[in-house]
């Protein structure tokens, strides 16, 4: 049993969370299962981070793995970066939702 | 059209063709903004996912330049889909000679409206334009509530 919200921190440490509500949004999208989980939080972790080209809140983590199915050969995680207010404990960045894609092997 | 939902707080317009479990299906992005599922072997589209959906319908024609990534093999189904309905009614191909294909994002809500919603009002008009469309009740899925993300209240 997962204890949700997940907390992960990405690469620049900043720190990101899913919500099961979130979670069970990303796996409405084709591909998506329980079994990826781990590879969502690895792709926040050590993935590729671009910002949204019209919305400069919200970004994009995509990272490729080898093992993924149906020859789909990336995870991308949509996280939006927020703030509440509070000083030291502000940060509300959180995942809005994550899918499969595939890509050129490069 | 199996379902439409719209995620108020991403701005995300997730848009389900058909089931896609149980079949073989493949997702290319055509943008860092636009997600295309289908079944390759009928060439029917499964899900399209529009990103920034608010933003996208003001946007210029978006270059399809994600389409450069797509493997060889898939590009020219995904044009081929993107260029007929139902994919078209969403995202309208531009015409004229281009390096990389442009299109255009079709308005099924209006952006007015969507900005004057609150979450709970959002599922109400969500429900109402999928109304237009010809699912039967008793195949549609529920609605999920889309709340306001709040944080959690005790961080680790």
């Amino acid at each position: 049993m997962q204890a949700w919200p997940l907390w992960v921190q990405d690469r620049e440490g900043r720190r990101i969370y899913l919500t099961e509500e979130r979670w069970q949004h990303a796996l409405d999208h084709p591909g998506m299962s329980k079994a990826l989980l781990d590879a969502v939080l690895v792709t926040i972790r050590a993935g590729h981070r671009k910002q949204d080209r019209y919305e400069p809140d919200k970004y994009k983590y995509s990272r490729a793995f080898d093992d993924l199915p149906g020859g789909y050969t990336h995870v991308v995680v949509l996280v939006k970066f927020g703030w509440t207010g509070e000083e030291l404990t502000g940060e509300n960045n959180f995942v809005l939702t994550a899918y499969l894609v595939r890509k050129h092997q490069r | 059209m199996r379902n439409i939902d719209y995620d108020l707080e991403g701005d995300i317009l997730t848009v389900t063709f058909a089931e896609s479990k149980g079949r073989v299906h493949t997702g290319v992005e055509l943008t860092d903004n636009i997600v295309l599922y289908f079944d390759p072997t009928t060439e029917e589209p499964l899900q399209l996912i529009l990103v920034s959906y608010r933003r996208l319908l003001e946007a210029p024609p978006i270059r399809l330049d994600g389409l450069a990534e797509v493997p060889d093999d898939l590009r020219a189904a995904t044009l081929r889909l993107v260029g007929r309905a139902p994919v078209a009614n969403f995202l309208r191909l531009e015409e004229g000679r281009r390096t990389v294909p442009a299109g255009r994002v079709t308005e099924i809500f209006l952006p007015t409206v969507l900005g004057a919603m609150t979450p709970a009002t959002t599922a109400v008009a969500v429900a109402e334009q999928r109304a237009q469309y010809e699912v039967p009740k008793s195949k549609r899925r529920p609605k999920k509530s889309q709340t306001a993300q709040k944080k959690p209240s005790a961080p680790p």
